[in-house]
């Protein structure tokens, strides 16, 4: 039967039908071949590649592409759990001209597809492996390929806490010595079956050269949706340093557009980051059992930090010292902080970090209002961090010594075995449960912690009990003279203002050589008052930034019963009113005070002394209050033994001043 | 011997000058005295200016600094009132004049609204004397100027209150 096309027609439907046949052979051959050498190709990989590799199959596609399947990277031999990477597709472009013209395989670009790994296992590789993989990647030759790197992902699981994925993509050009490229990191984690909270993409860009020097990022974009940054540097197997600078947004609110001089071209306005990392310049060298930050200075807010320290790796630790000269966070010229130095260790061991530090905070003598604090010193020992069962975060210390300084007196107390679960829930509002030794007692409470922009507003309540009175000398050096068993409990708030309140008792105790009981056993010739036993002191008091004192004092004993308020105010000015009761027998011992009660018309079981105090703290004044026993006196002693009287109580109250 | 003789030369030159300052002074304070009594308050007060511009320290000086910064102040010339009493503290911290001084300050200061000297001065008034008040209730301090007033300082426990002429002056409370 005649054909009722053209020739031309037929012969081109024969040519195009036997070049599709010869592809189809052709590839039919190259994929049989290549699964015939699969193990010869395999072989020559991991002479290629520092680690072991294995090829599930290989594939050829035409025109120009190779397909590795079931790709995996192994960290020792190939064996089960020593997977490092496991690519589920390998995509190479070759140069099919190359290949023919020149016998060359040319690779132009390499896709992997859905790389997926150990989190945990992942960085160690990398950590253990650093050097080799750096010369594995100066290594590579120097023509243009592209590398892409999609869907990749790295599950980190930890025990009682949801699973987590980190995705990454990353799409790379490599052109002789220079290369750029960009990305996105994200991660997700799994709280239950088909639940999803998926942490916002970070974006990357960066460009840089290669050279037998090293690697040098010439520029490193990283943004999100509240994060943008600039950074450049290098990398050798030595040292590694890097400059630029971080913005970061806590406010909620999104980054503005902003027109730039460029046509129908915008730039994101930064001008919401309220949290400026600024100058950053690092540089940290690498040993075998350690790596050096030699320096590492920024300035956050204006206000500049610096830091040195080595991290090293067995055990996972950290030594650094840092020291700023801190202000505020809110960009405010004026702040109630001077300067603050930390130094510290911290040793990650079985995912529980452990802390040994010193920080050391000075205050604004300047700054007006407020309390009049110049320094506090807080040393650590043996803090550690980890996650607790449900959504909190366990710190405990070992040991806390707290030391702070005002312009007239230094406070000190110590905590043993601190231990503080902190909620990690979603909620502004942090619940802190706490509890310590307190030298002989037991100090227990709780706290509500809620961030105000950067400032926190504290509310805690807390109980101290079974406490010897005399170890709190380091707080009120008074306190060295008094003996008993304290129990207390007080508030403290820091929003609006800073205040502590709160009531305190200390029973079956006595009093040692207690100044103004010292002063009244000599004046009045009762030197059972130098040691004598109490049954309780009961007082409130407070400390804020108006003042700080003592109100409802309340001292009883066999004796001798005391009452009233002292209280502090601002400029050092004092308060105060004083009820002392003397029993009639502890007046009776007395051979200066058996006379005048020979004033009293009527015997009575106490006598009272009511006195005000007032004045400067260093100068303080003094008010014997009238009563009809003051009456007495007047009536009966002559002026100059008043006068006499008078001038002894003012020397005793200068030395009480002083 | 020489050098012994020197040494009491120029001791004797200086006592000289001194006693002859403050003999100067004396007369010119009894001079401003006659002119008060004269009813001739401006004559008292430029003799007590030619006081206060002595060059030695004399008890006469110590007054006389006092007396000009209040007939300043009764003119309401607050800029030299001030002026002088302040020489007055500085020159003479152990004074017994120096509390009437403060409180003179202490009205310039709340007159000027000036804030933060009206709490400095009194904070110092506060600070000045401790009292200790074991039999009698209030303590009193009694001075009479060469113009005829008649200043009362009486401390409380809580309080300091200065009296002109029986009127009360001026009051801190604390």
């Amino acid at each position: 039967m005649k054909s009722f096309l053209p020739r031309s027609h037929t012969r081109l439907s024969a040519c195009i039908f036997f070049a599709c046949l010869a592809i189809v052979l052709a590839t039919l051959v190259l994929n049989i071949f290549l699964a015939l050498f699969k193990n010869n190709l395999s072989r020559k990989l991991n002479r290629l590649f520092f680690k072991p590799l294995s090829v599930k199959s290989i594939y050829y596609l035409p025109p120009n592409f190779i397909i590795l399947k079931g790709f995996v990277i192994y960290k020792e031999m190939p064996a089960k759990n020593t997977e490092v990477l496991d690519i589920t597709q390998g995509r190479i472009r070759f140069s099919i001209l190359k290949l023919l013209f020149k016998r060359r395989f040319y690779i132009s670009s390499l896709t992997c597809v859905k790389p997926k790994g150990d989190y945990d296992t992942f960085f160690a590789f990398v950590r253990d492996n650093y050097n080799q993989i750096y010369n594995f990647i100066l290594g590579l030759p120097r023509h243009s390929i592209k590398l892409s790197i999609v869907r990749s992902e790295l599950r980190e699981q930890k025990k009682g806490m949801p699973r987590k994925n980190f995705t990454a993509d990353l799409f790379l050009n490599i052109e002789e010595d220079s290369f750029y490229g960009q990305g996105r990191l994200a991660s997700v984690t799994l709280e239950k079956i088909r639940t999803k909270a998926i942490s916002l993409p970070v974006k990357f860009a960066l460009r840089g050269k290669l050279s037998l020097a090293g690697l040098s990022l010439e520029e490193m974009d990283i943004s999100s949706e509240n994060l943008h940054s600039r950074l450049r540097g290098s990398l050798n197997p030595n040292a590694a340093d890097c400059k630029g600078f971080i913005l970061i947004n806590t406010t909620g609110k999104k980054w503005n557009l902003r027109s730039t001089n460029k046509k129908n071209n915008k730039a994101v306005d930064f001008s919401a980051a309220n949290l400026c990392i600024l100058d950053i310049d690092c540089r940290a060298s690498f040993n075998p059992d350690d790596i050096a930050i030699e320096r590492l200075s920024f300035s956050i807010n204006n206000n500049p930090v610096k830091l040195r320290g080595n991290i090293l790796f067995n055990p996972l630790s950290l030594k650094f010292k840092i020291s700023s000269v801190f202000r505020n966070l809110e960009n405010s010229p004026e702040g109630f902080l001077k300067n603050i130095n930390i130094e510290s260790e911290a040793i990650l061991r079985d995912e529980k970090l452990d802390f040994d530090g010193i920080m050391d905070i000075n205050l604004s003598k300047d700054k007006k209002g407020g309390l009049p604090l110049e320094k506090i010193i807080v040393g650590l020992k043996g803090l550690t961090f980890y996650e607790g069962n449900g959504r909190s975060l366990n710190i405990n210390t070992k040991g806390i010594d707290f030391f702070c300084k005002t312009k007239s007196n230094e406070y000190k107390i110590n905590l043993e075995d601190l231990k503080t679960e902190v909620s990690t829930s979603e909620e502004d509002e942090k619940l802190i449960k706490f509890e310590a030794s307190c030298y002989s007692g037991k100090l227990n409470g709780k706290a509500y912690l809620k961030m105000r922009h950067f400032t926190p507003e504290i509310t805690a309540d807390a109980s101290l009990s079974g406490l010897n009175a005399n170890e709190l000398n380091g707080i009120l050096i008074h306190f060295s003279k008094v003996y008993g068993k304290l129990n207390s409990q007080m508030r403290f708030l820091s929003y609006p203002e800073l205040s502590l309140k709160g009531m305190m008792d200390i029973t079956n105790g006595y009093l040692d050589d207690f100044e103004f009981f010292k002063w009244l056993a000599e004046f009045f010739d009762l030197p059972s008052l130098k040691k004598f036993p109490f049954n309780s002191i009961e007082t409130d008091f407070f400390a804020d930034e108006k003042g700080a004192g003592f109100s409802a004092m309340c001292l009883d004993s066999r004796d001798l019963r005391s009452s009233g308020y002292f209280k502090i105010g601002e400029n050092s000015l004092v308060a105060s009113k004083i009820t002392l009761a003397l029993s009639y027998p502890l007046m009776s011992s007395s051979s200066k005070l058996t006379r005048l009660l020979k004033i009293l018309r009527k015997k009575t079981e106490f006598l009272n002394f009511d006195f005000q105090l007032s004045g400067n703290l260093n100068r303080m004044n003094f008010y014997w209050l009238s009563s009809d026993f003051k009456n007495e006196m007047r009536r009966v002693i002559p002026d100059f033994i008043e006068r006499g009287i008078e001038k002894n109580i003012e020397g005793f109250i200068d030395s009480l001043s002083n | 011997m020489n050098k012994k003789l020197l040494v009491a030369s120029l001791l004797f030159v200086f006592f000289c000058r001194a006693w002859g300052y403050a003999s100067e002074d004396s007369d010119e304070y009894l001079a401003a005295r006659n002119n008060m009594r004269s009813g001739k308050s401006d004559f008292a007060f430029m003799h007590l200016i030619s006081i206060t511009r002595s060059k030695a320290k004399s008890r006469y000086q110590e007054r006389a600094l006092f007396e000009t910064g209040e007939y300043y102040f009764r003119r309401a010339d607050y800029y030299d009132a001030s002026r002088v009493l302040k020489k007055l503290i500085e020159s003479y911290p152990d004074s017994k004049i120096r509390p009437f001084a403060l409180f003179y300050l202490l009205k310039i200061a709340q007159y000027q609204n000036n804030k933060a000297l009206t709490e400095a001065v009194k904070n110092e008034i506060i600070n000045y004397k401790q009292v200790v008040l074991v039999f009698k209730d209030t303590k009193e301090f009694r001075f009479r100027s060469i113009f005829g007033k008649r200043y009362r300082l009486i401390y409380h426990i809580d309080k300091i209150e200065l009296f002109e002429d029986e009127k009360l002056f001026a009051q801190i409370s604390y």
